[in-house]
Parts: C-alpha cells; structure tokens; sequence
C-alpha cells in the first residue's frame, strides 16, 4: 500500500477521534460484558490415505498423524467493557485467552505426538471499537464502526458459511468450524471499518477489511453487502468483496515473479525450454448472495408454541474469484461454494436446533498450506516456503479424485439458561483444521489442513459456559 | 463414549432443571488481583548429569494480574470467569542457553465454570454441582506440601510443592466435574477430573473426599483417587510392553533398566545352565491414590483471647501413591507414603499466617518427572543422585493482608519446586535435593 493511502486513511481515523474529543462529556456510564466456558470433543473418524497427506503430514519429514479418535478440550473467557462517551458515540474493548486444543491422534510410527501437544493459552481481543450512530442505536439510520469489531452478516449461520468475509479467494478455501470466531457474534472478525446506512427496509454496509489471519498479512479488502426485506420473514442479500484490493506490499499479490517461487507457480515450456509464469494472485473478487426465510411468520405461526428462531430456513451461495485463471482456476463452477441450513422446530426446549448442509466443488483439497499458517503473522517467513503461494496444495494419489469432500454438513443445538447459562453442541463434518503444536512433529504443516475429507468423516463438541 | 455420557447426563439434569427457571438479571462481581515476586535460590545441589540445568544463585522473579467475574444468577445457578497473565521464565541455570535467557508472558484463564446448588433435606445440607475450570483445594491450611491426593503422578509417585501453587491462589486446578455436599459436620465431594497438567493429557481420574468435624476445632478428612480411571487413549496411559520407540516421548527412555514400557524381572536363575528366567512385566500411569488428614484448632477448646484466628493451628496429611507393588521399583509401600504436618506459630495477628511444614516421604526413585511426562511409568534414573538425601523437606511461610486489599507473603523452603529444563537439556527434577539446598521468595499481591 502506499504511504499516500496510509495516510489518508491516518487521517481519517485522526479527524474521527478529533470529533469524539469535542463530543464526549464527563460522566461515562460503562457496561461490562463478559463469558467464560469450557468445552469437551472428540473427533469420532478422519479418513487416511496411503499416498496423500490426510490425516495430518509433515511434509518436511512424511511423518503421518492420524488424528481420528482424537479428544479435544480447552476452555476460554473474555470480558468486555462498553462504554456511552457521548450521544450517538459508543466506545467498547475486551480482552480474552482462549486455551487451544490440539488433536494429535498418532503417526505412523506410533503414539509420541501426543506428548508435543502443548495446549498453550492464546489472547485475543474480543472487540476494540469506537462507533458514531445516527438515530437509535439497536437500529441506526447510519453507522460508522472503526477498530476491531464482529461483523457476521448472515447471523444465522452455525458453522458452514460466510464465504464473502472467511477465507481466501485463489485458491478458494472454506473455513468454519465448531464456534468459529466469526461465526460467533460476541469476538471481532474484522480489523477495519464499517458503514452502515438503513434505507427503508433496505440495509447497506460497506466495509474497509484489513488482512491479519491469512499470509501477506496487512493488506486491506473493500466489501460492500445489501440486504433487504421484501415481505415479513423474507430476508435477502447480496454482496461484493474486493478482497486484497490494496494490499501492503503489492510484489507479494502476484508471487510468480518473486525469487524462490513454487513449481505450480510457472511451466517450462517443452518447445522453447521458455519459463513461463502463471499470473495467479492472492487478490480477487468474491460475489456472495443470500436469503433466510421464516416461515412463522409467513404462515402466521408466530403466537404458538413454537420458539423464536424454529422454521426458519436460510441459505448462502458465493463465486470465489470471477476471474479465470489456467490452468488452476480455470472453471468457475468449481469456484461456487452453496450452503442451506434450517432450524428445526424445538419448542422452546432448545433455542436452536440446526441442520447445515454445503456442497462445494473444488478439486483442491482444503489446505492452506501454500499461503501459510490460519491466524499466524507473516510467517513465510520462517518456513520453507520463501512467499506465500497463490496455489492449492498439490493433490497426490487417490485423493486426486477429491470429490468425496464436496459434501459438509453439521448438526448444532443450543440452549440459554436463564439467559446466562449457555449450553452448545455440535456434531459435524466440516472445515475444522487441527491446531498446529508449539513443537514436533506437526509444527510446519499442522492446522493448515481440514481433517476431514470423505462423508464417513465427523466429529463432535460440547460447550458449557456462563455469559452476562 | 463414557466422557460423551457424563457430558449428555449433565446437559439432561440441566435441561430438566432449566424447565423450573425463570430469568432474572444476574448479579455480577468483579474480582481481580496483580502480584509481583522475587526470590533467590541460596544453594541448589547440581549433579554433572544436570550440569546444564544449573539452579544455584538464581534470581527468581514473576508478576502476573488477573480479572473475572462471578454471577448469582438466582438462588440456584452461579457462573464465573477469569483471565489473566503472567510472566515466567525459561529454564533457570541453563549455561548453554544464558544469552538467549528472558522472560515472558503468558496468558491464562483462572476459571471458567457454572454451578448449580441447592438445599437437600434441610437447611443445613447443601448440594452443589459444578462443571467446567474451577479452583479445587481440599486442603486450604496447607501452605506448601500437602494435596497428595490429587497433585502429581502415582507411578513414579513424585510429589508436587512450591509457593502459592495454583491450589493456594486460585487458580484453576480442576477441569472436569464436582458434586458436593455438606452439613454442618459433614461434606463429601465427588469429582471427576480431566488430566490438564500431566502427560498423557485428558485422562480422566475419579476421586471421592469427606471431611467430618465431630468436634469444634477438629477436622478430619480423607479421600480416594482412582487416577487415570478412564484414559483417552488406555496405549498412552498403560503402554504396552512391547511398544515402540515412536509410542512414547523423546525422554521416555531415562528410565531405571533402559526400557520405558516393561520391567524386565529376574526370578530365578538355572544353576546348571546359569540361564535366567525373566518376567516381562507391565505398567501403567494409573494407579489408586488413597489420603487422610486433619487439622487442629485448640483454640476452640482453650479460647481464642488475643490469639489470632489461625494461631496455634496444627494440620497434616498423608498419603499412600499408589497401592499396587511393581517389582524393583515399586517394591516398599511404605516408600509411597508422604507425610507432612503443619504449625501456624502464634503471632497475635501481627501476621495471619507464620506457618511452619515440615514433610517425610522416604521414596528412594528419582524425583526427576521426565520420564512420566514423556509416557513411562518407571522412575526416571540419575545415577549421581543419592535419593536418600531427600527425604526430609521444610518451608516456612508466612503472609499478611493489610487495608482488605494488600497481601504479602514470603516462604524460605526446601520443598519440591521444580523450574524445568530447556529445550535441549529437559529435566523435570526438583531444584533442591540435599539438606543443604534452600531458596527464598516474597510477593506483594493487590487483589479485590
């Protein structure tokens, strides 16, 4: 990005602070919010292949970990501070640790990677925000959030889903799984700014998104999404995602052309012997549409005894870069992620009970192995890997016909009790990726890799935690 | 599939009770607290084997804060969280690594549960049902050593100590489950407990404790724990004797007779042909913890007059680690029993604590945790140690909160502290092994 760019936006954050300054009062009423919870899982089967890498591989030393059987705990908090500053200004952070749970399963060799499973505490901050609205808070006429903030536009997602805002776009990976940061409302999942205007029963935000999880980090994404509500319980939506369009460090964008390069990088032309290099980028287009539909209140069951979110069916479809690129990315079916969930009826005894369901095919197994490590800074640097590569993993053996892992689904419950006592479960076969261990044998390619690849794959999570 | 049904069996109970709730707004406290410490070790005794692990002369210092709430949120259901930080060190004495030697910060989460509790048959029995991170210390009057029952592996029976461990300060020391209940003489706490601390992790242990007061000012307790009842994977937590090299960790290995999963045992010996017969036997990191303590307060029965409320208090607890014999190694049952008592020496409320402890565990293996924490149940081997020299252990402490909110507290001791090892020279041996060995350490705590 340019330092002309930086300071504009510099400026932007300094004139918004400046006009908070002259509004703020004296007396700051504050409100804390906070969570706690332990969870408990187990993956019940991942499907290893002999000539592939899943299970998990270190591919530095093609030491196989089967992961399946595996059990998985960990537990986490984090509290949060809101505070009035002024009207129409609001100002909130927090502060939380999360325990990371490593499911190491064994290796080929035997059981040893169960002894390099640190389960280390992580610290993230829930929301770092200043936000100006203009009307009423719960619904503004307009908004503007700066800072660390959630943003999950389809907030009846579970698990499968979110395309326009988790994952890359070349090559088109999913992410998602068990209480997901962004599929949980209470944790930011945006480092950036969002706009919000509400025209009629149309909504509009528009977000500035900075890159923090997915090598080159830094770099900053334009998404703009609209939703409106024709009818009583009809909602649709639409978006676009620029995604990388200003980056940081624009040479990292297009890594054909960087020393050091991957071999799916470029071809050796038979002919000329000519090295010629693929223009793949880490930047592109994500184009998302979707829709929830609530049947109480289009068949007026609203007053029975059914609960608050039952019937209520809701959808999710995306195209994952719209440009075309050979021969990687050459067919862009393959690039079209789709997903329904519903919502059974549970009568109040449960406050979700959910069905998910996704189909996506790509021929690319689900692994960011090339980009670099989910939620790790710029550590290209520190592997074998020179730059983060704008190409799937290679698909080696039987699971060259990767079809099997097209189909997603998971099965999630929740119940409030009291409003404070929050019990979750969740049964699935999904985009979980295993944790990487501090040291060991899955250091340089674990957490990169989804667990599951075929339909006989699953695993489950229960949560029970406390919230105010 | 027994973890899936403990966890379904508290989820009906609480969808059973829920039907009854009604919600009301939660009253939440906030509590926090930030501490600074700084010790010295005066004399750490340092084997040639253990040369790059060096703790002789070392500083020892830490600071750490944390922050959480708890919530009532009706006369039934509690919830509370906690996080915090602290800052620790790498391997201590480590000449090969002093230049690369800092310190640093690590986040944690004290607690994070909810409970249920209700009346039983009258106003003076209680029930409570707790699940998730909680603190759990049976023991409270224990300052140093003690908490046998559920502090440390069976096989190798090290025993675990310091100051202001995790069970004296708050921290979260079960994950897992607890039922109690108590009367007014009576209390019995049933706990289920996921394995968070040793390797292999997420065993679950059992354990059952009772405490009785047939008098003022005496208590009694004691206590069961089937260890590693129910292991997530039964190969880690009972290898089998033929396992593989790549079965177990890196320094699986160190162990008395050089194999990690089998002690190979002689039992007689052809006088013919001098061929031996040798019993292949196995192990496991299981095993049955049993406990018994008391506490004393003869005050109830002299008077307190200008004593203070825990002068005079003399407490003790022992413990038999394990009650299964392995032949070589785990031969005596008597050198499985630690034992420790305790003085709270009279101070007139100059201090709350001045508390004396001394502990006798007669155990002749190697108090190195190396080898457990890499998968083995045989004791870890240190030929130039001489584990007799061990077997008494002393502390002194002594703390004092001022203005409600400002605690210090210090300790000189000769106990079980362990500062680790580095990457490239791991050890898990305790720091101070002879008599001669004693460190010092005070902290000044802020808490609210």
């Amino acid at each position: 990005m340019s330092s002309l760019k930086r300071i504009s936006i510099s400026i932007v954050v300094a004139a918004f602070g400046i006009c908070l300054g002259v509004a703020i009062g004296e007396d700051i009423p504050i409100r804390f919010s906070g969570q706690g919870w332990s969870q408990v899982g187990r993956i019940g089967h991942v499907t290893l292949r002999p000539n592939d890498s899943l299970g998990i591989l270190d591919t530095s030393d093609g030491k196989k970990i089967d992961v399946g059987q595996s059990w998985m705990q960990s537990l986490g908090a984090q509290i949060s501070a809101t505070a009035d500053l002024a009207p129409g200004w609001e100002g909130a952070f927090g502060i939380g640790v999360v325990q990371v749970s490593h499911s190491v399963g064994k290796t080929a060799t035997g059981l040893q990677s169960n002894f390099y499973s640190v389960p280390i505490f992580k610290n993230f901050l829930p929301e770092a925000r200043l936000t100006y609205y203009n009307g009423v808070k719960a619904d503004p006429s307009w908004s503007l959030s700066l800072g660390n903030f959630s943003y999950k536009y389809a907030p009846d997602v579970k698990d499968l889903g979110l395309y326009l805002t988790r994952g890359p776009v070349y090559p088109g990976l999913l992410m998602g799984s068990f209480q997901d940061f962004s599929a949980d409302s209470t944790k930011s999942n945006v480092m950036g700014a969002k706009i919000h205007a509400k025209l009629g029963e149309l909504r509009l935000d528009g977000l500035l998104i900075n890159e923090r999880e997915l090598p080159p980090t830094f770099d900053w994404s334009a998404a703009l999404v609209a939703k409106y509500n024709p009818m009583p319980g009809l909602e649709l939506g639409a978006g676009v995602n620029f995604y990388r369009l200003i980056p940081y460090k624009g040479n990292l964008e297009s890594p054909a052309h960087l020393r050091g390069v991957d071999t799916l990088m470029y071809k050796v032309d038979p002919v000329s012997n000519d090295t010629v290099y693929y223009d793949y980028t880490h930047q592109g287009t994500k184009l998302m549409a979707m829709t929830s539909l609530d049947f109480k209140a289009l068949l007026g069951l609203s007053s029975t005894s059914l609960g608050p979110n039952d019937l209520k069916l809701y959808s999710e479809i995306a195209v994952l870069g719209v440009k075309n690129y050979a021969p990687l990315y050459s067919s862009i079916t393959k690039r079209i992620p789709v997903m329904a969930g519903v919502n059974l009826p549970a009568f109040g005894w449960l406050d979700y009970l959910s069905i998910e369901v996704e189909w996506f095919g790509s021929p690319y197994r689900n692994d960011i192995g090339k980009i670099g490590y989910y939620n790790d800074v710029a550590d290209w640097t520190l592997r074998n890997l020179s730059r983060p590569i704008a190409a799937p993993v290679p698909v080696m053996g039987p699971y060259a016909d990767s079809t099997r892992d097209n189909w997603k689904w998971a099965i999630y419950a929740e119940k409030k009790i009291k409003n404070h006592i929050q019990l979750i479960g969740q049964i699935a076969d999904d985009h979980y990726r295993p944790p990487h261990t501090a040291t060991g044998l899955i250091a340089t390619s674990g957490g990169t890799e989804e667990a599951f690849t075929t339909p006989a794959d699953w695993y489950f999570m229960f949560r029970a935690g406390y919230t105010f | 599939m027994i973890r899936l049904a403990i966890y379904l069996g508290f989820v009906v109970a609480a969808t059973m009770i829920w039907s009854q709730a009604k919600a009301d707004e939660p009253k939440v406290n906030f509590f926090g607290a930030g501490w600074v410490q700084y010790g010295y070790v005066e004399k750490s005794f340092t084997p040639p084997s253990l040369s790059d692990n060096d703790y002789n002369k070392n500083m020892l210092e830490y600071a750490g804060g944390l922050f959480g709430a708890s919530a009532r949120i009706d006369e039934h259901w509690d919830g509370a969280f906690g996080i915090g930080a602290i800052q620790v060190h790498l391997s201590r004495g480590n000449r090969g690594h002093a230049n690369i030697w800092y310190p640093f910060l690590v986040p944690f989460v004290n607690q994070a549960n909810i409970s249920y509790a209700t009346q039983l048959f009258s106003d003076q029995d209680h029930l409570k049902v707790s699940l998730g991170a909680m603190n759990y210390d049976y023991n409270p009057e224990a300052k140093d050593f003690g908490d046998y029952l559920l502090r440390g592996y069976v096989y190798p029976g090290n025993v675990v100590s310091g100051f202001e461990t995790n069970e004296k300060s708050g921290g979260a020391t079960l994950f897992g489950g607890k039922a109690s209940y108590s009367s007014s003489v009576f209390g019995n706490d049933l706990i289920l407990k996921s394995e968070t601390d040793d390797y292999p992790l997420y065993d679950f242990s059992l354990a059952d404790l009772i405490s009785f007061r047939p008098m003022a000012g005496l208590e009694l307790g004691a206590g069961v724990n089937l260890y590693r009842l129910i292991p997530q994977n039964s190969k880690l937590t009972s290898p089998p004797t033929d396992c593989q090299s790549g079965d177990l960790g890196t320094y699986a290995a160190q162990v008395v007779g050089g194999h990690s999963c089998a002690i190979y045992d002689t039992t007689a010996v052809d006088q013919a042909t001098g061929k031996a017969t040798v019993d292949t036997l196995s192990g496991s990191l299981a095993g049955t913890k049993l406990m018994a303590r008391f506490r004393l307060d003869p005050k109830e029965w002299l008077g307190t007059g200008s004593w203070g409320k825990n002068d005079w208090v003399v407490y003790g607890e022992a413990a038999v680690l394990g009650l299964k014999d392995y032949p070589k190694v785990y031969d005596k049952m008597v050198r499985r029993i630690p034992v420790m008592v305790g003085f709270d020496v009279p101070t007139h409320g100059w201090l709350d604590f001045l508390s004396v402890e001394i502990e006798y565990y007669a155990n002749k293996n190697s108090n190195d945790v190396i080898t457990a924490e890499n998968g083995s149940w045989i004791p870890a081997l240190h030929s130039d140690y001489n584990y007799a020299r061990d077997d008494w252990k002393w502390a002194l402490y002594a703390s004092k909160v001022v203005l409600g909110h400002v605690k210090f507290s210090g300790q000189v001791a000769n106990d079980h502290t362990r500062f680790g090892g580095s990457h490239d020279a791991a050890t898990g041996v305790e720091a101070l092994s002879v008599p001669s060995d004693w460190y010092w350490i005070g902290k000044i705590a802020y808490f609210f």
